[in-house]
């Protein structure tokens, strides 16, 4: 470090006026030629004497002088030579360190002024004090050094300026690349700057967002090198400890799969967030991964969040897994229908893909499915309507659910409104991977041609959507079975269970609708969902009526 | 008469690890072999553990045996025997770290004595039998889309559509019953067991392998053509393929 010091410092005029002023003081009598000014004075103000001698008083030697001026009755004071010397040292200080901090006009301005000091401080001693102090030792260094500093002062403002303009696009470029997201690039821009403010700033802007990445290892860094350059900047201390106590629990993953949730840090750290959204809370979690309740923080809009996390599948199966996942959720997107959620966005992170669409409130209808918690009947009947309505629409655009079922059903009880969610997502990992029975997702909705793995169609929806009602009418499904193996043999073979042994007050009308849409030949089923939905809506208005009238 | 055995596994075109275990034991004297594949499942670091012991115990207790012989009454006793101590270590992995809790695996063994082979399996692995051109398949599957195929709900071309066609009905490691299926067969000079994981029937055609196998002496460059087969048609799986050869 101090050889670094010295050899950058090495070339600089300054250091040659160092040098100099080394030498004038260190050699006895000074510089020869640095007494000039001293001749000139007296030449000046006794000229007769000057005449008087041979030679020009520039040419005689120091002694010669010396005897000169005494003989004019003036004495040369012991401390004279110590005066020059701290003389010599005073202006280098002045020179090398006062000067740099004044422009140039006040510089010259100052150095003219202590020149003339130094002239008139000669003069006045000599005429008032018969004393000789001779000061053209400091005088011509004064000068000499100044000039010396005209030629640094150039160069160093236009250094000055350079620097000045590269910290503040260093700052810029950095507060960019933060815009953008790349909090590890605005710090390394930033990392040559001086420290000071607004650098910190962006330095800690960028450990606030690391941290709303989960990166909590490099937000850790980010605040403690702010930390180091300054004691208690913010609170950063505050911060470090939120995060060592998150990544302790967290026993070094910070990834979602190993914690099995994402951990809720407490408020002194940041709010994780996923694409744009701020995670609030885990709303459940469902076949494909962890749901959260997400937030949008530019339009303040409530979305809820489904996540694919990576690390359960081998890498080699990432790609395609992408691929599909991406493909799906496009097409969902697609779909604008009053009962459909609608799918906002999808994006991906290090170890996850997500789903974000809107928070549907109310309930799956799964809550109302068993025996003892349905739902009355001409409302089960409209809403499986509106069901088939949004079916109906989504066949339209060439998009098959493939996975119908009570739990991808939202209800909200309030406003009468029923929404279908996960159009086509629930099937993005293959279930082939699966080796054992506990499947994602049971077949127990499942048509006969999608266990057989055949082409899927809107008939398949509807085949679903009648398990469904069936379900939501009697608390029962029309198969059962305690395997896989078990409950794939009766779909595919069996007949299935009448809703009557399960609900022997359902009136006739209900019961043909739920055994059309049932059929195992799908050509036997309702030719399409608009028509299931018109069925359905007469149904419950018989049903209605029947309940205002008896 | 002489008996050879040569093994190899592989990690396949997709995945980035090897869930499949391969190992075999031929006694001193050359009389006696026993050969085992494990294909492990549940998370990709649960069916290397899984796979690893199903093998590594199966070996380590059933070596004496294979090395000193045993009457042919007692093979699959002792068989059964071992697979049970296998099945528990595997529970007992299981208990330490929560993250392997789906873990499991399938196995397929072949214990071979004078000209008999008595073959063990559990899951989806497979034995077949190559007499000169015909090859057989010696196991059932133990899986869902085998039970719909014997119930005539759908038919073998169609099992590689099926959504839940790789679930297995029994595998050893996810429950107390490690019972396996057993047959016995006789061999002829010349026949040839071709032991191997789904990652194999999964990628070539079965129908397709004895012309793949035609030509090639040595029983290693055999099971290599195997693996090349199926690396051609871009294995998705792991695969895995032990031949044994009887003369």
């Amino acid at each position: 470090m101090a050889i670094q010091f010295l050899l950058s410092r090495l070339f600089s005029l300054r250091l040659l006026l160092v040098i100099l002023a080394v030498t004038l003081v260190l050699l006895p009598g000074g510089l020869p030629g640095f007494s000039l000014p001293d001749r000139l004075l007296f030449e000046l103000t006794h000229p007769a004497a000057a005449q008087a001698i041979a030679m020009p008083t520039t040419a005689m030697s120091d002694a010669a002088f010396a005897a000169l001026v005494q003989d004019q009755g003036f004495a040369i004071p012991a401390w004279s030579p110590l005066a020059g010397q701290v003389g010599v040292l005073l202006c280098l200080l002045f020179l090398v360190w006062l000067l740099p901090q004044l422009g140039t006009t006040m510089a010259t301005l100052a150095t003219f002024t202590l020149l003339t000091a130094l002239v008139v401080s000669q003069l006045v001693v000599m005429l008032y004090q018969s004393l000789w102090l001779p000061l053209g030792q400091v005088m011509t260094f004064l000068a000499a050094g100044f000039i010396t500093m005209l030629f640094w002062f150039q160069p160093r403002r236009m250094i000055r300026r350079l620097e000045t303009t590269v910290r503040e696009r260093s700052l810029q470029l950095g507060r960019m690349l933060l815009d953008q997201g790349d909090a590890d690039g605005a710090l390394a821009v930033v990392d040559g700057c001086p420290v000071d403010d607004d650098s910190l700033t962006l330095r800690y802007d960028a450990g606030i967002h690391q941290e709303r990445r989960r990166q909590y290892d490099q937000a850790r860094q980010t605040f403690q090198a702010i930390q180091h350059d300054r004691k208690r900047y913010r609170d950063v201390a505050e911060r470090l400890e939120a995060i060592a106590r998150l990544t302790g629990e967290a026993a070094g993953a910070t990834d979602f799969e190993a914690t099995r949730t994402l951990v809720m840090p407490e408020l002194a750290v940041s709010r994780p967030t996923l694409g744009r959204y701020e995670i609030q809370r885990e709303l459940g979690r469902g076949a494909m991964g962890v749901v959260y309740l997400g937030k949008d923080p530019k339009i303040a809009r409530t979305v809820a969040i489904k996540t694919l996390s990576y690390s359960q599948y081998d890498p080699g199966e990432l790609p395609e897994l992408k691929a599909r996942f991406f493909r799906e959720a496009e097409a969902a997107g697609r779909l604008n229908h009053p009962a459909i959620v609608t799918v906002f966005d999808v994006g991906e992170e290090a170890d996850l893909a997500f789903i974000a669409m809107d928070f549907a409130a109310g309930k799956p209808l799964s809550t109302y499915s068993r025996s003892d918690s349905l739902l009355p009947l001409p409302v089960v009947l409209t809403l499986m309507a509106q069901a088939a309505e949004a079916l109906d629409y989504a066949h339209s655009q060439k998009i098959v659910h493939r996975d119908i079922k009570p739990a991808n059903l939202i209800y909200d009880a309030a406003g009468g409104q029923l929404k279908v969610t996960d159009f086509g997502i629930a099937k993005i990992t293959d279930d082939a991977h699966t080796r054992t029975g506990s499947v994602m997702g049971s077949p127990l909705y499942m048509s006969p041609e999608q266990l057989k793995g055949q082409k899927v169609t809107g008939a398949s929806d509807i085949y679903s959507l009648g398990v469904t009602l069936y379900k939501l009418v009697s608390g029962e499904t029309p198969y059962a079975g305690d395997t896989l193996a078990n409950l794939t043999y009766q779909i595919l073979n069996k007949r299935p269970r009448s809703v009557k042994t399960f609900n022997p007050d359902l009136p006739p009308a209900v019961v043909r609708l739920i055994n059309k849409a049932i059929q195992s030949d799908p050509a036997k089923r309702f030719a399409s969902a608009g028509e299931m939905a018109q069925a359905l809506n007469r149904a419950a208005s018989r049903e209605t009526s029947k309940g205002v009238a008896g | 008469m002489s008996l050879s055995i040569a093994g190899i596994t592989h990690v396949g075109c997709r995945r980035s690890s090897n869930q499949d275990s391969v190992g075999w034991y031929q006694s001193s004297d050359g009389q006696r072999l026993l050969g085992v594949i494990a294909d492990g499942m549940g998370g990709y670091q649960g069916g290397e553990i899984a796979s690893r012991i199903a093998v590594d115990t199966l070996l380590t207790v059933l070596k004496p045996a294979v090395e000193r012989g045993v009457a042919d009454d007692a093979i699959a006793d002792r068989v059964q025997a071992a697979l049970n101590l296998a099945n528990e270590r595997i529970e007992q992995a299981r208990c330490d770290r929560p993250e392997l809790d789906k873990m499991g695996t399938t196995v397929v063994l072949a214990w071979l004595q004078r000209d008999r082979a008595w073959v063990a399996h559990i899951g989806d692995s497979r034995c077949y039998l190559l007499r000169g051109e015909r090859l057989s398949q010696q196991t059932r599957d133990d899986t869902v889309a085998q039970n719909m195929v014997d119930d005539g709900s759908i038919t073998r071309e169609e099992v590689p559509r099926v959504p839940f066609r790789n679930v297995l009905t029994r595998a050893l490691g996810v429950s107390r019953d490690a019972g396996a299926s057993y047959s016995e067969l006789t061999l002829a000079p010349g026949d040839r067991l071709i032991l191997c994981s789904d990652g194999l029937s999964g990628a070539v055609a079965d129908s397709n392998w004895p012309a793949l196998l035609a030509g090639e002496e040595a029983l290693e460059g055999q099971a290599q053509r195997l693996i090349d087969a199926s690396l051609e048609n871009q294995a998705g799986d792991n695969v895995s393929v032990m031949m044994i050869q009887f003369r």
